[in-house]
């Protein structure tokens, strides 16, 4: 579903380093050439592409848990099949990021428990709550609108596993998206409850939305590894000013309304005001917007959200309790499942 | 989320099971049509090569027309790096442009993967020219069989973009037309009524 806009990296990154090898590496990423595992790459390449693919791959199994949560209660056929599929599609872009993880040096096990005992993180816009229907269209509009602007860049990226990934998941996305589209689109032309629901959870996501994208960068971020490298190829702040300029108008088409919020400690909002600085700038053609609270934020990232706890528990007793079915692919018919 | 899943504890701290281990890494190539070339689409974690075909159609035969699949088991399959020693036939894949995902391009009988790789490079259509070569042990490689439907025959529509193309373009224009009407009619409403 969504991938790390941020890889954190140090500055003295290259110090040990052979100056040549280097430099020929950095000339096969300004040439446009993609990087394959077998070839030469700096200790920190390795290193942050690994932590990018492996918070990657975190995501997009924790990000398809409030969403499995659904499959039960999705109000068609169609519907239930979609959403079944959609799941499944996210569990397997996890399991492919997970493959190139363990190519660049860690074990899946390794990689698994370290999610579920908060050692790894994994994208924050899953630690908010998904209370009806209208929550479900709206991750698969919005955020999985925001993801396909974000994949769509580290497509254009230089390490070859991660972008074939990304070319494959983003084929993907585009059904999640557009399906995501026609959820939004048969609520807001509903009746008055599910315009009123679809609003409600629009106003619970529009701001996660906008912070998707990670943080207001660094003033070097395009000397910084992640672009110098071509981790990643586009600022987080250019990606948000995309989306908004995608979004907002087709929102407001919708008869969404565009609201600032305050949210109790579950993620419910608890009273909304308009955002007055919602305009199109006729000079810059970009559509301005109240910044979100980034205080927020980094309080969620810390891990005080509303799902944050939820989150992991589920994936841990998930972890725990399907470790009879791996020790029965192991070891063959000798395990059994745990009595009930 | 459901109310008895809701309320889950979450359990902190370190786990007191061991780690486990990862399973047998197999490379997936699927075929697209009947004739055509297998393509590199991933790879899967599996304990065998029916288990790796299994997850494989699953995972990879499902989001594109499919009529082949092809699991390798990573050992099997070399790109010069590690040698095989076996004296067989190899099949030979290509990538022609750099990013590009490997192609079977042919097979070539070999003493080794070294060997196979040399002969591929003289022998092969495109071979010289390739940005990598991948060599594979061909008994190594498990297939499906020509019988096996991979791609469902059913309606899949529901799990592709296009399935939703006509409906949602038929729903904006809905959304459009009511806000033109709704503009056309904000003046008089009031002094109509």
């Amino acid at each position: 579903m969504s991938g790390s806009s941020n890889v954190g990296m140090h500055i003295d990154h290259v110090a040990d380093e052979d100056p040549q090898k280097l430099a020929e590496f950095e000339a096969r990423i300004d040439a446009g050439e993609l990087i394959e595992p077998d070839d030469w790459m700096p200790a920190a390449y390795r290193k942050g592409m690994l932590k990018m693919a492996e918070h990657h791959a975190n995501s997009e199994i924790i990000g398809a848990l409030p969403e499995g949560e659904w499959i039960t209660r999705a109000p068609s056929l169609r519907r239930k099949l979609a959403l079944t599929a959609k799941v499944q599609d996210e569990i397997g872009h996890g399991q492919m990021l997970y493959r190139i993880s363990q190519d660049l040096g860690k074990t899946r096990d390794q990689m698994l428990r370290d999610l579920i005992t908060g050692r790894t993180k994994y994208h924050n816009v899953f630690n908010y709550p998904a209370p009806t229907w209208g929550d479900i269209a709206m991750i698969q509009w919005l955020i999985d609108g925001a993801a396909i602007m974000n994949q769509k860049t580290l497509a254009d990226g230089a390490f070859g596993p991660y972008v074939r990934t990304m070319r494959r998941i983003n084929m993907e996305e585009a059904f999640h998206f557009k399906s995501g589209e026609d959820m939004v689109l048969t609520l807001m032309t509903g009746t008055q409850r599910q315009r009123e629901m679809c609003q409600e959870a629009f106003d619970r996501w529009w701001y996660p939305s906008i912070m998707f994208f990670g943080p207001p960068d660094k003033p070097n971020s395009e000397q910084l590894p992640p672009m110098r490298w071509r981790m990643k190829t586009e600022l987080n702040d250019s990606l948000r000013q995309r989306f908004v300029n995608r979004f907002a108008p087709a929102a407001l088409d919708l008869g969404l309304k565009i609201h600032i919020v305050t949210k109790d400690p579950d993620g419910i909002v608890t009273s909304k005001t308009p955002d007055k600085n919602l305009r199109l700038n006729e000079q810059t053609g970009n559509w301005q917007f109240t910044a979100p609270d980034w205080d927020e934020f980094y309080r969620v990232i810390r891990g005080h959200g509303p799902c944050n706890r939820k989150r992991l528990a589920l994936r841990r007793l998930s972890y725990e309790q399907g470790r009879w079915v791996r020790k029965a692919v192991l070891k063959g018919s000798t395990a059994l499942p745990p009595a009930a | 989320m459901s109310k008895i899943r809701e309320h889950i504890t979450l359990v902190e701290g370190d786990l007191d099971t061991p780690i486990e281990g990862d399973l047998e890494p197999y490379v997936i190539f699927t075929q697209l049509a009947t004739g055509r070339p297998y393509i590199y689409a991933g790879w899967v974690d599996a304990i065998d090569a029916a288990m790796a075909i299994q997850f494989g159609r699953e995972h990879y035969g499902q989001d594109q027309k499919c009529v082949g699949l092809w699991a390798i088991p990573k050992p099997a399959i070399t790109a010069g790096g590690a040698e095989m020693t076996a004296r067989g036939r190899y099949e030979v894949f290509l990538r022609a442009e750099s990013g590009e995902p490997h192609r079977s391009a042919g097979c070539v009988e070999a003493e080794s993967s070294r060997e196979a790789l040399d002969t591929a490079r003289r022998d092969i259509s495109g071979a010289a020219e390739a940005r990598s070569i991948w060599v594979a042990l061909s008994e190594r490689i498990v297939a499906t069989g020509p019988d096996d439907v991979i791609w469902r025959l059913t309606d899949q529509t529901y799990r592709m973009a296009r399935g939703y193309a006509s409906e949602v373009r038929a729903k904006w224009e809905e959304v459009r037309a009511r806000k033109d009407i709704e503009e056309y009619e904000k003046d008089d409403l009031k002094e109509m009524f």
